[in-house]
Formats: C-alpha cells, sequence, structure tokens
C-alpha cells in the first residue's frame, strides 16, 4: 500500500484503525527515505547530521511491520487476534485463513495482546503478513498474553 | 598465533587459562529494551529461564539454552541478545534523557540502541559507521523501537563536527582477541600496530566531537596495550584538556597497565563474558 505522505498515512491510521499517534511520535516526509517515524522528544525535527528515526513506509517496502508493532496497540478496530499457529504461520510467511471479521484492507495481527504487526486481510478471508526474507522467523517459544490488553 | 602461544602471551595480563576457559564457556545473555516494554512486563509475560544481575536492571544471563533470536521476545523486540561485557561501555557513558550523544562506530547497533534505551528516546543519538554496515544499525533500531537515533556514514578518523556533543562512545575496531576465538589466528603484530594506528586517529577524532565539559567512553574487546592503554596516552598526550575518570559504577573489573589504574580491563572470568577494555575520559573546560 502506497502513501504519498504522512498526514495521508495519519489520516489512513485513524480512519481504518482508529489510532491517533501520540504527540511524541511524528511522521516526517522525506525526499529520498520515504515517510519517517521520529520521536518529538529527540528536539528539532530538522538536523545537520542527517534524518532520524526509521522508514514507517517507502514505495519500494511498503509499510514497515516494526512500524505497526511500535503503535498498533493504540487501535480501536480491525484487530485481528490469532492463536499460536497462524501466529506461527504468518511470521514465517504462510497465508492464513481466517472467517471475515473485519472489511478486507490491512488488519492489525495480535497474538496475546502483542502486536505482531499488520496484516492483509482479503474478500475470502485469508491473511497475508508481507514480511521480508531475512524477517522470517521459526518461533520456538511460548509467551504469555500481556498484562491488561484484550486486542 | 597457535593457543599455547596465545596463552602465554595472556599470562602477562591475567590468569590466561582461567580467562580462555570462561570464554569458551560462557552463557548467552540478552538486554531487556526497555523502549519496548518495562522490565516488570517482561518479567511477567517471558517464560525464557534466565537470572537477572545485579548491576544492571535489563540484563539477564540464560540458564537454559535457546535461540535466542527464535523467539517470540526477539521477534517482537522486547530484547536483543547482547554480551554482558559489552553492556557495561554505554553503562559508563551513562548519556540522559535530552542529550546529545554521538556513537563514533556503531554497528551492528547493540550499545547503539543500549544508549537509546537509557536515554528514553529523548535528546540526539548520532550512530556512525561505514556505509555497508549501515544496514545492521538500521535493522536493530527498527525492531527495537529507536526513534532518537540519527544513522551516518563518516570516516570515523576524521569526524567533521567538533565540539557538538555531550558524549560520545567510540566502541573502536579492534583485534577482538578477548570476543572471538577465532581472532587469535589472525593475531600478529604488524596487524595490531595497524589497528592501533587507526584507533589513535580515531579517539581524537571522537575526543575533539565533544564539547567542553563532555565525556568520552573508549572501549574495545581485546587485551592487548596496543589498542587500549597506549590508544588513552595518546589521546592525553595530544588534548591536554583529556582527562581520565573514575568509573562510578559497581562492576567487577581489574585495572588498567601502565598507571591508568582508573581504566577498567575485564576480563572474561570477571563477569563470565567478552574480555573488554574500557576508559572514561573526561573534556575538562
Amino acid at each position: 500500500m502506497d502513501f504519498e505522505s504522512a498526514e495521508q498515512l495519519r489520516i489512513f491510521l485513524t480512519e481504518r484503525f482508529g489510532i491517533h499517534l501520540p504527540k511524541e511520535i511524528l511522521l516526517k516526509n522525506t525526499k529520498s527515505h520515504g515517510i519517517r517515524v521520529h520521536s518529538l522528544k529527540s528536539g528539532s525535527s530538522e538536523h545537520i547530521y542527517g534524518l532520524e528515526g526509521f522508514m514507517a513506509c517507502s514505495k519500494n517496502s511498503g509499510l514497515s511491520q516494526y512500524f505497526f508493532q511500535l503503535i498498533g496497540h493504540l487501535a480501536q478496530k480491525n484487530v485481528i487476534a490469532l492463536n499460536k499457529k497462524d501466529t506461527i504461520a504468518c511470521i514465517s510467511g504462510e497465508q492464513i485463513k481466517k472467517s471475515l471479521t473485519s472489511t478486507p484492507g490491512l488488519v492489525i495481527l495480535t497474538y496475546k495482546g502483542h502486536i505482531l504487526g499488520y496484516g492483509v486481510l482479503e474478500g475470502k478471508g485469508s491473511i497475508r503478513y508481507p514480511v521480508r526474507e531475512k524477517q522470517k522467523r521459526e518461533i520456538n517459544n511460548e509467551i504469555a498474553g500481556y498484562p491488561g490488553r484484550n486486542l | 598465533m597457535e593457543e599455547k602461544e596465545f596463552l602465554d602471551w595472556l599470562s602477562s595480563f591475567t590468569d590466561s587459562e582461567l580467562a580462555f576457559n570462561s570464554l569458551k564457556s560462557q552463557k548467552d545473555s540478552f538486554r531487556i529494551n526497555t523502549l519496548k516494554i518495562p522490565i516488570a512486563t517482561f518479567e511477567e509475560i517471558s517464560q525464557l529461564k534466565c537470572e537477572p544481575l545485579g548491576w544492571y536492571p535489563s540484563a539477564r544471563l540464560l540458564s537454559v539454552p535457546i535461540q535466542l533470536g527464535n523467539t517470540f521476545e526477539y521477534f517482537l523486540g522486547y530484547l536483543h541478545p547482547q554480551s554482558l561485557s559489552s553492556m557495561v561501555p554505554p553503562l559508563v557513558l551513562d548519556p540522559k534523557p535530552g542529550e546529545q550523544v554521538l556513537d563514533l562506530t556503531a554497528a551492528p547497533g547493540s550499545k547503539t540502541t543500549q544508549i537509546s534505551s537509557l536515554m528514553e528516546n529523548q535528546g540526539i543519538l548520532v550512530a556512525n559507521d561505514e556505509p555497508d554496515r549501515e544496514i545492521f544499525i538500521v535493522n536493530n533500531l527498527s525492531r527495537l523501537g529507536a526513534l532518537n537515533v540519527i544513522v551516518t556514514n563518516r570516516d570515523a578518523k576524521h569526524w567533521p563536527l567538533k565540539k557538538e556533543f555531550d558524549k560520545v562512545l567510540l566502541d573502536a575496531p579492534c583485534s577482538a582477541l578477548g570476543s572471538n576465538l577465532n581472532a587469535l589466528r589472525r593475531f600478529s603484530l604488524p596487524g595490531i600496530q595497524k589497528l592501533a594506528t587507526v584507533q589513535k586517529d580515531m579517539i581524537i577524532s571522537a575526543f575533539d566531537a565533544l564539547k567542553p565539559g563532555g565525556t568520552l567512553v573508549y572501549s574495545t574487546c581485546t587485551y592487548t596495550k596496543e589498542e587500549n592503554e597506549d590508544a588513552i596516552s595518546y589521546l592525553f598526550e595530544r588534548r591536554h584538556e583529556a582527562k581520565l575518570e573514575k568509573i562510578k559504577i559497581k562492576i567487577p573489573h581489574e585495572k588498567g597497565l601502565d598507571g591508568l589504574t582508573e581504566a577498567w580491563r575485564i576480563y572474561p572470568q570477571t563477569l563470565g563474558s567478552e574480555g573488554f577494555f574500557i576508559a572514561k575520559i573526561k573534556k575538562v573546560e
């Protein structure tokens, strides 16, 4: 999914997920490094050294899973909780099937309240978890639920 | 260099057999990434068998081995695999939220992300390294949620901005004799001399980047005097406003050589981790 500007991405996050970014997390347009996320508390957003933060979205790489891991807990809607089998399948790059509870499009994927990132929910309930080859993981352990998160 | 020859050489610094065996038998360790999860919450959700260490609340030593890179905790950015010794230089640097900090040779970004976490994502942290190593830093920054870092690719021997930073970490490229058992095969005197020349240029460059009153931490994961105490002495000869400072945190260590007793040597048997050299230098106003 392409976003032309930080503002467009911000509006999308609000409309699709009900996410209002906290004041200290800023999105910024750059000429050749996509839309970047950085901290307001780092001071001025213009630095002589270079660009701060990391890429939230770019034309080449698409949306960053790590960006969604950072903000996903703020979502109010279009969140899909996965069981362990589906979580592990998703993380390793497999497509999974779910009964449709959200409208097709991007969804936030969670496991026991932990934010895995975003997935692409397609028409018949299949979910893709876009992940780069190097980020694919074979998980070998278990984790308890994130306290107080009912996502 | 053969193992026996190395042990003979190392015995002039410490109990070499103990050091060598401790390095070989070291347990894996990791740092809880407080940028993404509070320590108390991590303890609630994680089922990894590990033990805390008194000197750093985020440090954990694995009691039961597991491939950390294949855990939920790693995938979610809640932890970062890191040797115990390599957690010490950022603690000595003691960065504060709101400061301007430079990590001059930052890849792969373990210490960078630790510094960002100590700064609570507030202030500016410049992480510099060679262009082909940038990808390692960027991956770790995004996975761990470090938002206050700027990655640059300048030549660390000639850092261009003078008197800009409150704190600078120079974890210099070195012969790695303290951390890598394969390194002793590459060990040679000309090789060490070459590295020492680079380190001397870098320490001057790092020191000049400091504001008056600022702090430089110089570290390596090796034992040779040429790469450690000699680099510090070289700086003192050329920059009279450089003063060695006492490291106030309480972590087991041995004293530096050649009268540099405020510098630290950490041998593998000291922390059950890699060998390290650490010196804290103040730029007096």
